[in-house]
């Protein structure tokens, strides 16, 4: 079971599609979440379209995939504040050398960012969602969630998938890489201006580099698909292209936050 | 539906448990000492390119 097929997993895009209420949906980015065992590291509550730079957030969604079995409270699971996703994007404070505070010194996020907790004191109690492996949870860009340490014997893994439509914009300066899941539209292009080929044809033709940067789409690059039967320099090529696509990508991240 | 009302849903059942089993296999080999690994190319399987990267080395 590779990671491919899990991104286009049926059940999984029919309820990503379901949850964002689109037919046309783009996998932004994705990675492996782990928790090494009996570790105190945690994620500190925050929302995931802080540092991003996708709008509108509210079009985005992580997909979750337990990998681990099991992951509960004890493994470290992620536990959402219900409604939060409501308040639209809340500020964040950075604390990149987790330095600021001491509560904070095991937070494995990026930035070391953290929701104030005056903030924090107005939303809802957090919801543990345990999962057993092979079960996902769905949250949007927005929603605020958290997840703690792992005190099992065992690391705790999963993988983040980050989807969202074809409405979505690139808010940052460096065009960024997504992938073509399910429909007919490119982001922020419209049906008329691409109705030659299918979206199929397309992201195969994306393997060949020249192409892909003559589609001069607004915000995203398409991910190249390699061919059924690729060669090495097939794979040569998708391995470059993966790592222009994460110098951007981190590029944008750790770009200025918003709140500096 | 829970999700716009929530913010999340969950849980939902996704892949078999052997399934997420022969996935976390293939991670396993990935980890890194930093503990989480992003990537973009989702046919090009960061074990294909380890192999690749051993193949071409």
């Amino acid at each position: 079971m590779y990671f491919d097929q899990i991104a286009h997993h049926p059940k999984l895009i029919a309820a990503v599609k379901h949850a964002l209420d689109s037919e046309d949906i783009w996998l932004w980015s994705s990675d492996i979440n782990t928790k090494k065992e009996q570790s105190t590291n945690f994620f500190s509550p925050h929302q995931d379209a802080t540092y991003a730079g996708l709008s509108p957030a509210a079009q985005c969604v992580t997909a979750w995939v337990a990998l681990s079995d099991p992951v509960g409270e004890n493994e470290g699971c992620l536990s959402f504040y219900p409604g939060s996703h409501q308040l639209g994007q809340l500020p964040h404070c950075v604390d990149k050398n987790n330095n600021n505070n001491n509560n904070n010194k095991n937070n494995m996020l990026s930035l070391g960012q953290y929701i104030d907790a005056t903030i924090m004191q107005t939303l809802k109690s957090p919801i543990s969602i345990p999962l057993r492996a092979g079960q996902a949870t769905l949250h949007s860009f927005d929603c605020v969630h958290a997840s703690g340490p792992n005190n099992s014997t065992f690391p705790r893994v999963g993988l983040a998938l980050r989807y969202m439509t074809c409405y979505v914009k690139q808010t940052k300066p460096n065009k960024e890489m997504a992938t073509w899941i399910c429909g007919s539209r490119y982001p922020d292009i419209s049906e008329k201006d691409n109705n030659d080929t299918t979206m199929q044809e397309r992201a195969m033709n994306a393997q060949n580099e020249e192409l892909q940067c003559s589609e001069q789409l607004c915000y995203f690059d398409v991910e190249p698909r390699l061919p059924l039967h690729p060669n090495e320099a097939d794979f040569e090529r998708g391995r470059r292209a993966q790592k222009g696509a994460m110098e951007r990508e981190d590029l944008n991240y750790f770009a200025t936050p918003p709140d500096e | 539906m829970a999700f716009q009302r929530d913010g999340f849903a969950g849980p939902i059942d996704i892949i078999s448990g052997s399934e997420a089993e022969l996935a976390l296999e293939e991670v396993q080999k990935e980890l890194s000492e930093k503990e989480a690994n992003r990537f973009k190319l989702h046919l090009v399987l960061p074990c294909i390119l380890t192999k690749l990267h051993i193949i071409l080395n």
